[in-house]
């Protein structure tokens, strides 16, 4: 991994320089960012066993620790989304059908997308806390000198580890929020289990299923170098471990969205 | 043997190191010392190759430390055991696991060896047992002393202390000074400690340097150092020892 210097935001009277050099900062921290992203794939091929007992620490602290926020959103998700298109429905009389509205959003949208959310909150600013608080400690610097690559040392676990929590996190939202509204559909709206249940699960296509399975895979990758590529370039001590927490949640928020947007307008 | 010739570095438009010119004799003691912000650490990072200089070049035993990407310079990184201010012992392992990271991703010690490598430089610092200590859990001068011993079990053949009495009692201070004169004795290894403590430089050191404005100011033995007339060093040792100058 190359050692990137610290880089002072510009200074200059005129805006539009100012500007000029916020897109090019911006611009070379995303390629930096991409770079980190490309040589924590090739070291996960490289070290993955030398990497396995770090991969399921951080597993454990991305999945396991996240699953009880993640249980009640979901549940709660699916409560809400139930009630809300159920009693719209049910000036139709089409409350029978509240089943697949229920579960083709989850599917579809809602389940990747809150887990992203909730992941980036609490993983994504804690994993750029933990590498920031390295950085400004000259723990990363000890990785270097000991020719320890960071990358694969710290990157690479993480990365491994939203690989496969974030899409098993989303497939656990989805059965809960659909259990959520099941019980919602019963006693608010009068629709019986087996109807509900039998009516989300015949309008659920494969491709719902794999795309928002592609969607909380992508989101992973997003949140782990977003985050890490946050905390490893922190500088100046406590109040640059805060901004990297602030900056990552807020860079993955965004990503989120518009990835989340462009990845539904390509396949539907 | 370690040489900067004529380095130049600036952090945004600010000068830091301004045409350096130092050479770090095989198996002697070099204490660089200067008030703060004269470029010691940032002179020490360069001899690491964790900072590339604007101009001018590092030489370690006559190779030229190029590290624009991480693998070309991991062979002369090798030679080196750092000693960082803070002791940089990766939090979530123990004390143990820290020291046994460096023998574990370089070389093909069994486990047995590897613990047995462990307790043995944990004897040398005088931290004997403190395998399963956490960071957390131990006093600033230990984590020191375990920094130190991750820095020494690779054996290499150039150690690195950047402030290594730093934040540290007069007490604990001396005991880092003796560790350090005595793993220079034994190991041979070439020692370079950054600091401002001239207490310890004059303990430990062969030779002295003074940094000012990002150049070497004076250079001597301590006993040369102490009878400088160059008014900064004048200044500066009177700052430690003469109060009432």
């Amino acid at each position: 991994m190359k050692i990137y210097e610290p880089e002072l935001p510009p200074s200059s009277k005129y805006p539009l320089i100012l500007l000029g050099h916020r897109v090019l900062l911006s611009m070379r921290g995303a390629g930096r960012a991409l770079l980190i992203w490309g040589e924590a794939l090739l070291y996960a091929f490289l070290h993955f066993r030398r990497r396995r007992r770090e991969t399921g620490r951080q597993m454990m602290i991305a999945g396991v620790k996240s699953i009880g926020v993640v249980s009640i959103v979901a549940f709660f998700t699916g409560m809400i989304l139930c009630l809300q298109t159920g009693l719209l429905l049910l000036d139709y009389g089409q409350e029978v059908n509240v089943g697949t509205v229920v579960m083709t959003t989850l599917c579809r949208e809602m389940a990747p997308f809150m887990t992203a959310l909730i992941i980036a909150a609490s993983v994504g600013s804690s994993m750029a806390a933990e590498l920031g608080t390295m950085a400004v400690s000259e723990e990363i610097s000890a990785l270097h000198v000991m020719s320890i690559n960071p990358v694969s040392y710290l990157v690479t676990p993480r990365l491994l580890a939203l690989l496969f929590m974030v899409p098993a996190l989303t497939v656990y939202a989805n059965s809960l929020g659909v259990l959520g509204g099941m019980v919602v559909a019963k006693t608010q709206l009068d629709v019986e289990y087996s109807a509900y249940y039998k009516n989300a699960l015949s309008n659920l296509e494969h491709k719902d299923m794999y795309v928002g399975l592609l969607k909380a895979v992508v989101f992973g990758q997003i949140i782990t170098i977003i985050s890490c590529y946050q905390g490893i370039i922190t500088t100046n001590g406590a109040i640059g471990v805060g901004r990297a927490a602030r900056r990552s949640v807020v860079a993955c928020f965004l990503f989120v969205l518009v990835i989340g947007y462009f990845i539904t307008r390509v396949f539907y | 043997m370690i040489i900067l010739d004529n380095i130049y570095k600036a952090f945004n438009g600010q000068r830091v190191l301004d045409g350096l010119s130092l050479r770090v004799n095989k198996g002697e003691t070099l204490a660089i010392v200067g008030p703060s912000g004269t470029g010691k650490s940032v002179t020490l990072k360069h001899m690491l190759g964790l900072l590339v200089p604007d101009s001018g070049e590092v030489l370690v035993e006559g190779e030229k430390m190029i590290c624009t990407t991480g693998g070309q310079c991991a062979h002369l990184r090798d030679k080196f055991g750092v000693l960082f201010q803070s002791g940089a012992l990766i939090n979530w392992l123990s004390v143990g696991d820290n020291i046994s990271l460096p023998l574990i991703e370089k070389t093909k010690m069994k486990d047995d060896q590897i613990a047995a490598r462990v307790s043995e430089v944990l004897s040398m610092v005088e931290m004997d047992g403190a395998e399963f200590k956490m960071p957390a859990e131990i006093s600033g001068g230990m984590k020191k002393r375990a920094g130190l011993a991750r820095a020494i079990v690779l054996e290499p053949s150039i150690l690195l202390y950047d402030e290594p009495t730093s934040g540290l009692d007069p007490v604990l201070s001396r005991k880092i000074d003796r560790l350090i004169k005595n793993l220079s004795d034994t190991l041979g290894v070439t020692s370079v400690v950054v600091t401002h403590d001239l207490v310890s430089a004059f303990s430990i050191a062969d030779r002295i340097v003074m940094l000012h404005g990002g150049k070497v100011i004076e250079e001597g033995t301590p006993e040369e150092f102490r009878q400088s007339k160059n008014p900064t060093v004048v200044e500066f040792i009177d700052a430690q020892f003469n109060y009432d100058k």
